[in-house]
């Protein structure tokens, strides 16, 4: 994805998309979930990178929109597999990802689908 | 796809050095999730779980990653010359490693012999240099000569980057040291 400077009081459109995804899911999600989610709504071949995807959530957190929380270590121990990092929309994330005037969500489609065609 | 998560690991581990211990372990932490569902995936059938594939998200999410970091270290006040001279030596040997890692996986693959059977008479010794060549390249042990290749490249970066991290973390002892100091004295 292009970088994009940032303007104040202003989501990225991979923020807002994280948003709006987490607004669609209704529930806790954690970093590998959303990145296919965002695969599919996108149609891309690729999963968003690791260090995009997980500055991003980290950016939601601090600015408030998403907050997180270990899941009970008994679940991970009990199915063999590591600890997830659950996300969930704060208040007001939730309201952000509502704002329909704020959505960005095609012109982030349009952006990943576009393709190189011969002149 | 053992190389990839090691890959994925390895860098995790890097770029998360020197930062508070919650944080570190959280992103650690976070990470090893993210592979261990990828993983999974694999397993299930083909989908995201190929080495190229985590290459390719641990490549494009580096310049991200460094961009945390640096956040981090500036809101905790301990961002550094020499630790941003490092952390791009580090991310440069890295992309450098995995840039050598894809040319050696692609030289390796098998090729289709097809559109050489089709014309045989027209392509002639060229063709048939050619093959040989393949020949060579798929009866050698990839995975022996993909192994020899990382070793040999991993224990040379290791080598050239062995007396910076030294200096860098005495750098920081004898800073702690002084503060350990000054508290005693004071």
């Amino acid at each position: 994805m292009r970088a994009m400077r940032r303007k104040p009081g202003q989501l990225l459109p991979l923020e807002r998309a994280i948003c709006d995804e987490a607004r669609d899911l209704g529930k806790d999600f954690y970093g590998y979930q959303m990145a296919k989610r965002l695969q599919e709504v996108a149609d891309s071949k690729l999963l968003t990178a690791y260090g995009t995807l997980y500055r991003a959530l980290s950016r939601l957190q601090d600015m408030g929109l998403l907050q997180s929380r270990w899941e009970d270590p008994r679940i991970p121990a009990r199915e063999n597999r590591p600890g997830r990092r659950l996300y969930s929309l704060t208040a007001l994330g939730e309201t952000v990802a509502s704002d329909s005037t704020l959505s960005v969500r095609p012109a982030t489609r349009k952006r990943l689908r576009r393709k190189w065609a011969p002149a | 796809m053992t190389f990839a998560t090691a890959c994925v690991r390895a860098w995790t581990w890097l770029y998360t050095q020197g930062l508070p211990g919650n944080e570190r372990t959280a992103r650690r932490n976070e990470i090893a999730s993210d592979l261990w569902e990828c993983q999974c995936d694999a397993a299930a059938g083909p989908g995201f779980g190929s080495s190229l594939h985590l290459l390719v998200r641990l490549l494009i999410g580096i310049p991200d990653d460094l961009g945390w970091r640096v956040e981090h270290a500036s809101v905790a006040g301990t961002l550094t010359q020499g630790g941003l001279a490092l952390s791009g030596r580090v991310a440069g040997a890295a992309l450098f490693v995995c840039a050598l890692w894809v040319i050696d996986v692609d030289a390796s693959r098998r090729r289709t012999a097809l559109s050489i059977a089709a014309q045989p008479a027209i392509l002639g010794q060229a063709i048939e240099g050619t093959m040989t060549m393949r020949a060579e390249n798929v009866l050698r042990p990839t995975g022996t000569r993909l192994s020899l290749l990382t070793a040999g490249i991993a224990a040379t970066i290791g080598m050239s980057m062995l007396p910076q991290l030294a200096a860098h973390r005495t750098e920081r002892s004898g800073i702690r040291g002084c503060l350990g100091q000054g508290e005693q004295v004071e």
